[in-house]
């Protein structure tokens, strides 16, 4: 049984036959991966053997985008959800918060719980979300008479210790957590308002407002607005379809507000803001 | 698999391996292999985010690791098919299988070629080169070989079949087999479907056509031919093999069961040919909802519904499957030939160490995945970082609201 021994060994005729047929296959495919097909540039000159390796490596500085002139560069949020960013609001002190809370009361209500159409409940508000909105007022991504003077006063802290202080507070915004989301509405739903919040209209591209901004769901940096005040979010809405907001990071909101009727705003804001989300959840 | 074999060579020193061990033992392997990229990425990735030990996950890293599972997945699932094909069909047609050798060869090139080939799936992800990308394509060519090589040497195998019935001529032979029986036919329409779908792979896998059909529902419509059609046609065959022997309760009506593969048959091919085509036309695949009032959805509407019909074919085969099954497990128990695997025309009587175990392929296949994995994966721990903090989908803490 000498044909048993030595799998391995490269006398015998198998082993000499797959080492080689292999180390044949893969220098033909480097070859013609990483030197030929790296070579060749639609619009361009032909690249040297060396520039082709690194080509097809994905590590050259030649990928940007080819020299056409570009609109300048518009950033609609200085904030990018790191774990950086997201351990600084973490860290807020809400104690402390409370101290710099004071400077909202005018506007946003004793306690944070607005009594004008024009101004949001901050009141339990989730942090992150007013983080957010608090360094867009600064770098001025988003415009609103004072804010952007009030939040140019405050540090980073300031600003993850007062979302912490809101967030804490029991009084205003019922908080994400606790809902599951509404099944049975769906695209048949008479009520405008309703299918629009829980299923949206895809016909339109535009998704269910409650899988961001609750009931049921969250996607990091929305607001919840159950209880919201109406002319508020009504108002935003409009500020989003006609472009004088533009601090959402991907621009869904531009994207789905653009695609609202007038009357549509309305009857959602409506929904959210006089409790009839909070019925809504309650009934079922 | 492998302790099982390893015994029995110790056992039986100097004896090849039967095929049907070797083929059994080649698809663990492969599954063993095929596992370790997911088992990293949910050791590595998930499981620490999941334990709240990081908030980053990288996003490229973990569709690189899925890449090395998600391939050969389905070659996984194609085994079975391929090992019925070798190890039963000669039995059921009457006749002898035409080489043991082409068997272990087969799967031994399955095992070696759908593993250093998933970046495949990748072709249209940022984070890597044009240069492996390439190389993968390339390698996953070669699992044509392994393909190429069955379908010959099981169309020679029912070529002896038919001629041993009688069959006479260039073509007499296929009009010989025994059609009536559930395995041959299966074999019979399960290689044209791996026909078709192969043909429509070749094309997934070409670096420059995949754009055509990239996310497409062309993709689709492929993998169920491939696995849907070629793999689970076979294993009905297998079942009604099988479960006579198992239950000790022989099949009532083959005639039924050769229904029931037409069906499958049919429904597969209505199923998935308007598939292909509004791939082409653009259908992205995923998709919930179509919105016939968007012309370029309303140009696929006749090929959706005839696709939906070929579905409901599907379902009244796959009843039907459940109702011959049960059907003969009402039946009166009678005792059944015991399932006897194919002989080789020639026997082997002996065999080269190579082709009688894994060890060489093993260390080959090890060698093939550093050169074509080790760049691509590597490249995340010295050059680049995609880390992402990952979000938290689901918070859901309290079932009291709303479950009413």
């Amino acid at each position: 049984m000498a044909r048993d021994r030595g799998p391995f060994k490269l006398d015998n005729p198998w082993p000499r036959f797959a080492w080689w047929s292999t180390a044949g296959l893969l220098a033909i495919s480097l070859i013609l991966g990483f030197i030929v097909l790296g070579r060749e540039q639609q619009n361009g000159p032909t690249l040297g053997t060396w520039a082709a390796i690194c080509r097809a490596l994905g590590v050259t500085a030649d990928v940007g985008p080819a020299g056409e002139p570009q609109p300048p560069l518009r950033t609609p949020s200085r904030i990018a959800w790191t774990s950086a960013t997201l351990t600084q609001i973490g860290a807020g002190n809400a104690e402390h918060g409370a101290f710099v809370a004071l400077n909202c009361t005018a506007c946003h209500g004793e306690k944070g719980v607005s009594q004008a159409g024009l101004y949001p409940t901050l009141a339990g508000m989730d942090g992150i979300a007013i983080y957010k909105q608090l360094d867009d007022f600064r770098a001025s991504k988003r415009s609103w008479g004072a804010m952007n003077a009030i939040a140019q006063a405050l540090s980073a802290q300031d600003s993850a210790d007062v979302g912490a202080y809101f967030a804490s507070r029991t009084n205003g915004l019922p908080p994400f957590v606790g809902e599951r989301f509404q099944a049975g509405h769906t695209l048949r739903e008479d009520n405008p308002a309703v299918r629009l919040v829980f299923a949206g209209d895809p016909a339109r591209g535009i998704p269910p407002c409650a899988a961001c901004h609750g009931p049921g769901d969250h996607k990091l940096g929305a607001p919840q607005l159950k209880t919201q005040q109406p002319a508020y979010i009504e108002r935003q809405l409009a500020a989003f379809a006609q472009g004088f907001r533009q601090n959402d990071i991907n621009e869904q909101m531009r994207t789905i507000a653009a695609q609202l009727t007038p009357d549509e705003m309305r009857v959602v804001a409506e929904f959210y803001g006089t409790g009839a989300a909070v019925a809504q959840v309650a009934g079922r | 698999m492998v302790v099982n074999m390893t015994a029995w060579k110790r056992d039986n020193p100097g004896r090849p391996v039967p095929l049907a061990m070797f083929a059994i033992t080649a698809t663990a392997l492969l599954w063993a292999w095929a596992a370790s990229g997911v088992e990293i990425e949910v050791a590595g990735i998930l499981l620490p985010r999941a334990f709240g030990w990081s908030d980053l996950i990288d996003a490229a890293l973990g569709r690189t690791l899925f890449s090395v599972t998600l391939h050969s997945i389905v070659y996984f699932w194609l085994m079975p098919a391929y090992i019925a094909f070798y190890t039963l069909v000669a039995e059921a047609a009457g006749g002898r299988l035409y080489s043991d050798t082409m068997g272990r060869l087969t799967f031994i090139m399955f095992l070696v070629f759908s593993l250093p080939v998933g970046m495949h799936h990748l072709l249209a992800d940022p984070e890597h080169g044009s240069g492996f990308k390439f190389v993968q394509s390339f390698l996953t060519f070669l699992v044509a070989l392994p393909t190429l090589l069955t379908v010959f040497s099981i169309s020679a195998t029912l070529e002896i079949a038919g001629r041993h019935r009688g069959g006479r001529g260039l073509l007499g032979w296929i009009g010989a087999l025994p059609w009536n029986e559930p395995m041959v036919l299966a074999v019979g329409l399960s290689l044209l479907m791996l026909g078709l779908g192969g043909f429509g792979g070749l094309i997934n896998m070409s670096y420059a056509m995949n754009s055509m059909i990239h996310n497409s529902s062309w993709v689709t419509a492929h993998f169920h031919l491939i696995f849907g059609g070629a793999a689970v046609i076979m294993y009905f065959a297998i079942a009604y093999e099988m479960w006579p022997r198992i239950t000790g309760k022989p099949l009532r009506s083959k005639r039924l069961a050769c229904w029931q593969l037409w069906l499958w048959f049919w429904g597969m091919l209505i199923t998935t040919i308007p598939w292909h085509i509004a791939g082409l036309m653009g259908q992205p695949r995923r998709i919930a909802i179509f919105d016939y009032n968007i012309p370029l959805v309303a140009r696929t509407a006749a090929l959706v519904i005839t696709s939906v019909m070929g579905g409901l074919v599907l379902l009244i085969a796959a009843t039907l499957l459940i109702i011959i099954l049960v059907r003969s497990h009402l039946g009166e128990r009678a005792l059944t030939q015991p399932l006897r695997y194919a002989l080789a025309v020639n026997p082997p009587q002996q065999v080269p160490a190579a082709l009688n175990g894994f060890a060489l392929w093993n260390a080959v296949l090890l060698a093939v995945m550093v050169v074509t994995y080790g760049y691509p994966i590597g490249q995340f721990f010295f050059l680049k970082s995609h880390s992402v903090p990952a979000v938290q989908v689901t918070s859901q803490e309290s079932a009291s609201m709303g479950a009413r």
